[in-house]
């Protein structure tokens, strides 16, 4: 039996939608505001991404980022979490917070109205000098993003799956780094940052999500919309995707780094979405492949050849992109790339037989079950759902899937295109971010 | 069998150890689908040498027991991922310095998936052509850590504490001692080391005790009681730090620093582990923690960033706390960072601690939430003798005067260990 809570849906006065999952099995409750803008070029995402990290140096009510720490260890070490995401050509501000369930403490305090309070006084009530974020909280907010940029080379694989990213995607909004750029950050008209931000609050698709035991739901539903009032505009769309189908030109890229093990990604091109009627199909196709221990990849890369330790792939569902990401000795390049050009060959001539298409499967459902055990992973999967128009519930998702026929995983292969290798080397540091 | 209910978080536990020395945990979990199942071998990287009943001494090259958790997949029936892939079941494994550890979930299929686990670790097949194959992987492996910057400075960190422990060796080891490695020191420690009063399985999830210890004492009812008599033996660490400082130089943003105490005393009483644990945590949360001015004027010089990090850790025969920040101003940072230490006892804050406290209560209220977490907790727990859901307890029990007595021990006016890592230019 499939233990799952579903989503309640409500919409604030003024348009902010919260999803409320209640539920009792987890220690804590998870309360999750995503601020939805489309990406669009270099100066605006860096801009975005300025944003959070500004606000998370002080509100009015929390005028410090000591004071913020101090409130939340206050609220049992509350867990608050704030970042910048990039779902399809979609750029995310993330709010998070993760504070203990009420039944485990005994004072006067609601924990997640606390927390709900908490999120309030952060993004809607920051503080302001003179019409303006604090001139110092705006310093340290840019030199925070800056060092974020800069960090991206610190994790090799990240690093790689990045830049292949970009030189795939080139000319499209997807290879926007979801931090911005150093360029754009220097580009990015930063004088009335705070206007700016008010017509972000106003335009932006508002999503909160609650997570836990939240059994008074009307009730926890008016308290937030009494509280978040302001004034709202005309709404940007919630998914601002182009998916593009042809004109793609192969390209191989290489940098040298000072490292040990040279990392791969390989880029594909799949325009298959959510609301295609293919999407299932594209989700076993996936783990065919790559995406566990039993895939064609992983067993002839590692298990028959011993070439890599790690080798897998990573599908973009919203976008219709798929990586396949490696750690391998550079002596051993063309055996690998003349794996994978093999491997997705057998795909598309249905070179794969039925005990893959059945463990796949039954690992893929063993995965969709695990995710409600997860209230962080819950609030993921719902939010890709809803930008993708495409809210399934777990029971249709983990139905369809056992659904997929051979013949369906055959013609999503063919729509696969390899367009891009990107490859880091061993050699002296070349790149320059 | 045990069984014990923690009222005050909910959590329910029951142990049962069956003749054949296994010792099972369940702790029940309803509302979850997962179910997931580790068995763990009390043995980690850091066991390099024993002692058995007629006073032969084995040792063996750094790296075994992580060898030993990657050639246990290769079996002679077939592949083990294949198994658990026909299940649906998810299976994984990691060493530590004290435990190898063998896990799976799985949504359905818990006690065929439970008995392909039991299957794969218990009946080796030790293949000199599988051996081979699996260094070339193992090698790539430990390559793919060397390139990451903050295990490489955890790793000069043990490096420059250390002079003989063996928590110093990489837990993979090196490509040199790896390849030292052959079908009959597999053996030989698969024999010593791999018995079932040296493991300890560990279930969590919606599995009904009765029926968990039944199907276990049925499955083991062909083996015998399993003992095998051995000592583990660790050398003898000198007190004091080895290597006053050390840098590297890794292609990275901004450079690092990591500063590292070593704890030179042994707790014979294992309880005392745990709180001693804690409390030095605590010690570093007052100190570093993001709630009082220490982090903020650090923070405010850009003398750390967000990416700063404290922690300790306490094994049976030694621990170590280690600070980790990245900073442009290594000298002026680490100054700082010392100053703040050794001045620290002038501006100690009953408020503090008391906000301390809380925030240690919601972390491990949180941790309780990811099954995995947990399992590697009460895992670590169950090794020193204690049980995880008493962790509460031992929090609330600290007091301020436990936390000045460590500080004045551990961290005043002590000796550090200070590993640099620097930009490499072009």
């Amino acid at each position: 039996m499939l233990k799952t809570s579903k989503f309640y849906q409500y919409k604030t006065d003024n348009e902010i939608d919260l999803y409320i999952n209640y539920n009792s099995k987890f220690k804590t409750n998870y309360i999750h505001l995503d601020i939805i803008r489309p990406l669009s070029d270099e100066a605006a995402v860096s801009k975005n991404a300025l944003i959070p990290y500004i606000l998370y140096r002080g509100s009015k009510k929390y005028p410090t980022n000591q004071a913020i720490s101090r409130r939340l260890d206050r609220l049992y070490g509350a867990d608050l979490n704030v970042s910048v995401a990039r779902r399809g050509e979609n750029q995310i501000l993330r709010f998070s917070i993760d504070i203990i369930n009420d039944r485990y403490h005994y004072g006067p305090e609601d924990l997640k109205i606390a927390a709900v309070d908490f999120l309030y006084e952060l993004i809607f009530n920051p503080l302001i000098v003179e019409e303006e974020f604090k001139k110092a909280h705006i310093n340290k907010g840019q030199a925070f993003l800056k060092e974020k940029i800069l960090a991206m080379k610190n994790n090799k694989n990240n690093y790689v799956m990045e830049r292949c990213y970009q030189e795939m995607c080139r000319g499209e909004r997807f290879s926007l780094y979801p931090l911005g750029t150093i360029r754009g950050l220097r580009k990015a008209n930063c004088d009335n940052l705070y206007n700016y931000y008010q017509q972000v609050l106003a335009k932006s698709p508002i999503e909160i999500f609650a997570v836990g035991d939240i059994k008074q739901k009307k009730d926890f539903f008016q308290y937030i919309n009494k509280k978040f009032v302001y004034k709202r505009n005309k709404l940007l769309p919630l998914n601002n995707t182009v998916i593009k189908t042809g004109g793609f030109q192969f390209k191989e890229k290489e940098e040298e780094d000072r490292i040990n093990q040279t990392k791969l990604s390989a880029g594909i091109r799949i325009p298959v979405t959510r609301s295609h009627p293919l999407y299932f199909a594209l989700i076993v196709y996936n783990g065919i492949l790559g995406g566990f221990s039993h895939s064609k990849l992983f067993t002839e890369v590692r298990e028959e050849k011993g070439l890599a330790y790690y080798i897998n792939t990573r599908l973009e569902s919203t976008k219709g992109l798929i990586l396949i990401n490696a750690g391998i000795d550079m002596l051993d390049y063309q055996i690998v790339k003349n794996i994978i050009t093999k491997k997705l060959k057998e795909m598309s001539r249905g070179q794969f037989d039925d005990d893959s298409i059945r463990w796949t499967k039954k690992k893929l459902i063993n995965r969709y079950k695990n995710l409600s055990d997860n209230n962080h992973s819950i609030v993921d999967a719902f939010l890709l759902g809803l930008i993708n128009g495409k809210q399934d519930s777990l029971n249709y998702v983990i139905n369809s899937i056992a659904e997929v026929k051979k013949d369906e995983i055959i013609e999503v292969a063919k729509k696969a295109k390899l367009t891009t290798y990107f490859l880091l080397k061993p050699g002296s540091v070349q790149h320059d971010l | 069998m045990i069984y014990k209910k923690f009222k005050e978080i909910d959590e329910m536990y029951y142990e049962k150890t069956l003749k054949s020395g296994l010792r099972v945990i369940l702790i029940p979990r309803s509302s979850y689908n997962k179910k997931y199942a580790v068995l763990s071998v009390n043995v980690g990287s850091v066991d390099l040498k024993l002692k058995d009943n007629s006073n032969i001494i084995y040792g063996f090259p750094p790296g075994t027991a992580h060898f030993m958790e990657h050639i246990l997949f290769e079996n002679r029936e077939g592949s083990i991922i294949d198994a658990f892939s026909q299940l649906g079941s998810s299976v994984n494994a990691y060493t530590s310095f004290n435990n190898t550890n063998y896990y799976f979930n799985a949504a359905d299929n818990f006690y065929k998936s439970l008995n392909c686990l039991l299957s794969f670790v218990l009946k080796p097949h030790f293949d000199q052509n599988k051996i081979e194959h699996e260094k070339s992987v193992i090698k790539q492996e430990i390559k793919m850590y060397e390139d990451s910057p903050s295990w490489q400075s955890f790793h000069q960190l043990l490096q420059g504490l250390y002079y003989k422990y063996p928590i110093k060796y990489n837990i993979a080891g090196t490509s040199q001692s790896v390849d030292k490695i052959n079908r009959e020191i597999l053996e030989g420690f698969f024999n010593k080391y791999y018995n079932l009063d040296n493991m300890n399985l560990i279930v969590i999830g919606d599995i009904n005790h009765e029926k968990l210890f039944d199907w276990l004492t049925d499955k083991f009812s062909n083996f015998g009681a399993e003992h095998v008599d051995f000592k583990k033996i660790y050398p003898e660490e000198p007190s004091g730090i080895r290597i006053k400082k050390n840098e590297i130089a890794m292609s990275i943003s901004r450079p690092i620093i990591t500063l590292g105490f070593k704890e030179n005393r042994c707790f014979n009483d294992q309880r005392k582990i745990v709180r001693h644990e804690m409390l030095s945590n605590m010690v570093l949360e007052m100190i570093f923690g993001k709630s009082n001015d220490n982090y903020h004027s650090l923070y405010d010089k850009n003398l750390i960033d967000e990416n700063f990090t404290f922690n300790f850790l306490q094994e049976k025969n030694t621990g170590f706390a280690k600070i980790y920040g990245e900073t442009s101003h290594i000298n002026q940072s680490i100054n700082s960072i010392v100053d703040i230490i050794n001045n620290w006892h002038r501006k100690i804050n009953k408020d503090d601690f008391e906000i301390v406290k809380h925030k240690y209560i919601g972390r491990y209220f949180r941790s309780l939430n990811s099954l995995e977490a947990l399992s590697s907790q009460v895992i670590k727990y169950l090794n020193l003798g204690q049980n995880y859901f008493d962790l509460i307890n031992i929090i609330e029990s600290i007091s301020l005067k436990d936390i000045i007595d460590q500080y004045n021990k551990l961290l005043l006016d002590q000796e550090q260990v200070q590993i640099i890592i620097r930009k490499i230019s072009k």
